[in-house]
């Protein structure tokens, strides 16, 4: 069966098919195994782990409090689980840690995507989202959990894209899923253009002409009131395409191909937002 | 060991197995998501929901 650890959302760790994470200690125990499983494919200093664990007010002893939780997390996960004495690290070698399954699942999305496999785009995109959609270490604000939880972040846009594009090439009853996701988007990225055409397109797909107009126009006008600027070239056509005879038929969707090629190119030669 | 999975369209599943949860997330897809039937391998249900 395995190991599980489940750091995003409620802190779950299943060893051979029984729960343990009742035997990590209090506040701390919980924070170092996301800490540790967060960051596994690297060691980690006792420094770090103190200042992760304490970051505003340490405790009386550091070392000696890092010692003891680090212990008593190795009594919960199993001898063999922590490895190293100045520089820590988790080796759970086949351990499942939904993070990394969220960070691979949107990564096999994209590639998906990016090869026009719709279908196969569905299910990993799918996991990262509803990982990411869990959180982590909710209401910690010291810089290493804003650094994670932006990591999340990161893997959520990315995801709810991956989403609104395969849905809208499925299309059927996944429209409905392309717009939702498009909307998350734009809710949580309202100056990224693609989400905003991904919705134009996924209103039109359905019939609603006029409310992807108005999406247009809302971002029109963000734009000119808060930048100075404009839509982009790939959205200005799209927009007049959805003015035009068939706003839900091939002016559309030749303009998507278009515009997905872009995406594709830009995403190739810009390094990735933390 | 219990899991809950809030899809993608807001339905909520709970189960207290991981059969009993594969079985209900693709009778949900066969009702709500038909075009998505057979497209979510074992493995990504089980990945997508949350151990509670």
């Amino acid at each position: 069966m395995g190991a599980r650890i489940q750091i995003c959302g409620r802190v779950v760790v299943q060893i051979d098919g029984r729960r343990v994470e009742a035997g990590l200690p209090g506040r701390q125990g919980p924070l170092l195994l996301v800490y540790l499983a967060a960051n596994r494919e690297r060691t980690a200093s006792r420094d770090e782990l103190i200042e992760a664990l304490w970051p505003y007010e340490l405790p009386p002893r550091p070392e000696s409090a890092l010692s003891v939780l680090l212990s008593k997390l190795r009594g919960t996960l199993g001898p063999g689980s922590l490895e190293g004495r100045p520089q820590v690290r988790l080796t759970m070698p086949d351990a499942w840690v939904d993070l990394e399954a969220a960070a691979m699942g949107v990564h096999r999305a994209e590639s998906a995507v990016a090869l026009g496999d719709w279908t196969a785009a569905s299910g990993p995109a799918r996991v990262a989202l509803h990982t990411a959609n869990r959180g982590i270490l909710p209401g910690l604000d010291d810089p290493r959990s804003v650094e994670l939880r932006g990591r999340l972040e990161d893997i959520r846009l990315r995801a709810l894209a991956c989403i609104a594009i395969s849905s809208l090439r499925i299309g059927g009853t996944e429209l409905p899923a392309a717009e939702r996701s498009a909307r998350s988007l734009v809710t949580l990225s309202p100056f990224r253009e693609a989400g905003y055409g991904l919705l134009m397109e996924a209103l039109a797909a359905q019939g609603n002409t006029a409310e992807a107009l108005r999406v247009y126009d809302d971002l029109r006008c963000r734009l000119r009131d808060e930048l100075g600027t404009a839509p982009g070239a790939e959205l200005q056509e799209l927009h007049r395409l959805l003015l035009g005879p068939d706003p839900g038929g091939a002016g559309a969707h030749a303009a998507r191909e278009r515009r997905l090629t872009n995406d594709r190119e830009r995403a190739s030669n810009e390094p990735r937002e933390r | 060991m219990a899991f809950a999975m809030t899809c993608e369209c807001g339905e909520v599943a709970r189960a207290e197995t991981e059969v009993e949860l594969i079985t209900s997330v693709e009778r949900h897809l066969a009702e709500q998501h038909p075009d998505l039937v057979g497209r979510l391998s074992r493995e990504d249900i089980l990945a997508m929901a949350e151990m509670v």
